[in-house]
């Protein structure tokens, strides 16, 4: 077994859709000094980075050189991951593994993305095999359309149902200084008003495109007891990828094997025997509300079909038995790069005490899940006890 | 803590234009000879490291295209946008953490398919210097001529290289001193030739080792480094070769280099510089190094794509302690003019 693995700081960005003050380099740097000035630490304190974005987003080849200055690497190990919506968690997942070994002490993840700076359908339809997808590829949207088609039909979920997702979110969102959409009135009925984009997907069913950035400090058992009052402990890190071709997983989202195969694989490492009654809050990636409601089930906080239900009980509500994305989740906030690294910090946030307005009360366990590629999965189970 | 041990190594043939394979295909002709060396099956292996570009593949998030060959499916694959050599930093970290038992790392390009004009372009600051249209062949030109090393001995590292490698046939350094000027002072044959491949490492945990009955090259330490961007350093010195392997020795508890050092360099004067970053010692003193065995293949220049070069070294370094066990030092680069550096120690008894 290597060393144990504790987050010790996070900062972010106010994610928003256009952020003309900052060049993108600037944006990560903002992140970065957010979470160092918030452990009371230096770039100093730090050996070695590793960043998540998506290269074509903003069409800028290895970003990673060209901001090494901007992000305080020069002199250190630079690591460049990029496994799509998934990478803010791969980052977690890679600082985990490298502190794990003892190769490093202290190593700073940081994700982001400045969407207003590229054109973000155009990049993800060359996500598409280029023989065999690329031509009826058409951005996330109808991609999420699709999912949901199949989860609607699988589950007979409502759009009612998943409007009450839309709502949860943008009201969470209004707790959380650093949320893109905040939304206090939004009702019900102004989702299902809003235009419909791929049916059943509707405006505020999906997530936004956001400019943001977000970065995390991760420790080795020797330094983290030092660098944080409460640290946040890694209890399951886990990674699982789904097959290239939709046409392999018609059932991709109803049934996301990635998610229900890490989740297996983290709930084993951490101990969980039911995650309802185990986890105290859960950060996921929700690309749109439908994929909230099938997310439920394939993490097991309800019974198959049961993600309508969950919701219309007010199960996963911030009063909630388990809370789900009390920070307004990526339907409130999507960096794409940064985006399930957001999901991190914000799981360790709550872990840590330090989630503000949007905390819940007695937090001990955390999870977070990272979702991107075609439906790959990396999740990341904290908790306030050590290892 | 367990030992990161190499104990398949499978490698494309390199080829400037591989049109009778998709991407897919080439990494699976890494991947499957890496298997067969190691003796054992897909379905074994728990855990993936691969390194690509999206810009040079064309596609974003690159690694969708291998992910069913690395045993990605319901399984962790995770893609360093670096070359190779990076990839094997990482993956030395999973095994020696404990996390993982039997990896993969895999590094492949294509760049046949790609147009390297705009792909470097891409590479530039996009507020200054993309509305330029440079590319890294201007900037290695201009690296070129701040070095200052003589045409001679530039064409000399050449055909030093090609005379080790078992992509390319020899080139003399006269033809180098001919070809077509690309960047003054750089001529065409000084740059790497454009190629299409991939490149395989089976990596084994203790335990599996042990399981399997095998012994294998050992990753004795690994080490990585970044230097400012390409106009904000001095581009005559790369101090952070020097830090790359400083650490990766240091890892690996070694005092100093061993005679068998592959280091990774696209351009002729690269192969000079960072040969003496390296602590090789002078111009003169590194190509005969890179002409003689401590160079199992004469590097990048030896035709391997970008990318793929590092992890190449690596391959190359852990066959040849095969035959003759004992160290080696592999290196790799990313970014323009070798930005990033990572070393890895090797070693087999």
């Amino acid at each position: 077994m290597g060393r144990r693995v504790a987050i010790v700081a996070t900062g972010q960005t106010d994610h928003t859709s256009r952020r003309t003050d900052v060049n993108v380099a600037e944006l990560a740097r903002e992140a970065v000094d957010r979470c160092l000035a918030s452990a009371g630490r230096s770039l100093a304190d730090v050996d070695a980075i590793v960043l998540g974005n998506m290269e074509m987003f903003e069409g800028i080849n290895m970003p990673d050189q060209w901001m090494a200055s901007a992000l305080g690497a020069v002199g250190k190990p630079l690591f460049k991951l990029n496994t799509g919506g998934t990478v803010g968690a791969s980052t977690a997942v890679a600082a985990t593994q490298l502190l794990s070994a003892g190769v490093f002490r202290r190593v700073l993840c940081v994700g982001y993305e400045k969407h207003s700076e590229g054109s973000v359908q155009a990049s993800i339809t060359t996500v598409g095999d280029p023989v065999w997808e690329r031509a009826v590829m058409a951005g996330a949207i109808g991609n999420f359309a699709s999912m949901a088609s199949v989860y609607v039909d699988e589950s007979g979920a409502t759009e009612e149902q998943a409007a009450k997702v839309a709502v949860k979110a943008r009201r969470n969102a209004c707790r959380n200084p650093h949320a893109h959409l905040r939304m206090p009135d939004i009702t019900v009925e102004q989702v299902l008003a809003s235009d419909m984009l791929a049916h059943p997907v509707r405006k505020l069913d999906m997530c936004p495109s956001s400019d943001g950035a977000c970065a995390v400090l991760m420790a080795g058992e020797q330094d983290a007891p030092g660098l944080a009052a409460r640290p946040a402990w890694v209890h399951a890190a886990v990674t699982a990828h789904d097959q290239q071709f939709m046409g392999d997983s018609l059932k991709r989202l109803a049934e996301m094997r990635s998610l229900i195969a890490a989740s297996g694989k983290a709930y084993a490492q951490a101990g969980i025997d039911d995650p309802l009654t185990d986890l105290d809050v859960a950060e996921i990636y929700e690309p749109a509300t439908y994929a909230e409601l099938a997310m439920y089930e394939c993490l097991r906080f309800c019974e198959t079909g049961g993600g309508g239900r969950l919701i219309d009980e007010g199960v996963t509500e911030m009063d909630g038995r388990l809370p789900v994305n009390p920070s307004g989740g990526v339907l409130s906030a999507n960096p794409v790069g940064a985006t399930a690294l957001v999901r991190v910090a914000e799981a360790a946030m709550q872990v840590m005490g330090d989630a503000g307005e949007h905390q819940v009360e007695g937090v001990e366990t955390a999870l977070a899940t990272g979702y991107g590629g075609n439906a790959w999965t990396e999740i990341l189970i904290l908790r306030s006890a050590r290892p | 803590m367990s030992n990161a041990t190499i104990i398949g190594v499978g490698e494309t043939r390199h080829a400037a234009r591989r049109d009778d394979v998709t991407t897919t295909e080439l990494a699976w002709e890494a991947v499957s000879a890496a298997l067969a060396d190691a003796g054992v099956e897909l379905d074994d292996i728990d855990n993936a490291v691969t390194a690509s570009q999206d810009f040079w593949e064309g596609r974003t998030i690159s690694s969708m295209a291998v992910n069913e060959v690395v045993a990605g499916y319901l399984r962790p694959e995770s893609k360093v946008a670096a070359d190779g050599a990076q990839a094997v930093m990482y993956a030395w970290a999973r095994i020696a953490g404990g996390t993982y038992r039997l990896g993969l790392v895999l590094a492949h390009c294509k760049e046949s398919a790609a147009d390297p004009h705009a792909v470097e372009v891409a590479a530039m600051d996009p507020y200054v210097l993309r509305d330029l249209d440079v590319d890294e062949t201007v900037a290695a030109g201009l690296q070129a001529g701040l070095l200052g090393y003589p045409a001679e001995l530039r064409a000399a590292a050449v055909e030093a290289a090609t005379r080790r490698s078992p992509w390319r046939d020899p080139v003399d350094a006269s033809a180098v001193l001919a070809s077509p000027g690309i960047a003054s002072p750089l001529t065409a044959l000084e740059r790497a030739p454009l190629v299409d491949g991939a490149c395989a490492l089976v990596v084994a945990g203790d335990e599996t080792l042990a399981a399997l009955g095998r012994t294998g090259v050992r990753i004795a330490g690994c080490g990585s480094a970044t230097d400012p961007y390409w106009t904000d350093r001095d581009l005559t010195a790369a101090p952070a070769l020097g830090a790359a392997r400083d650490a990766a020795l240091a890892a690996a508890g070694w005092d100093g280099l061993p005679e068998m050092v592959e280091v990774a360099a696209p351009y002729a004067h690269q192969a000079l510089m960072w040969g003496g970053e390296m602590g090789l010692g002078a111009p003169e003193r590194v190509v005969e190094h890179i002409g003689g065995p401590g160079s199992p293949r004469g590097g990048w220049l030896g035709g391997t794509p970008g990318v793929v070069a590092g992890l190449s070294a690596v391959a190359a370094c852990a066959l040849a302690l095969r035959e003759q066990p004992g160290r080696a030092v592999a290196h790799g680069a990313t970014g323009i003019l070798g930005q990033s550096h990572h070393v890895v120690c090797l070693e087999a008894a």
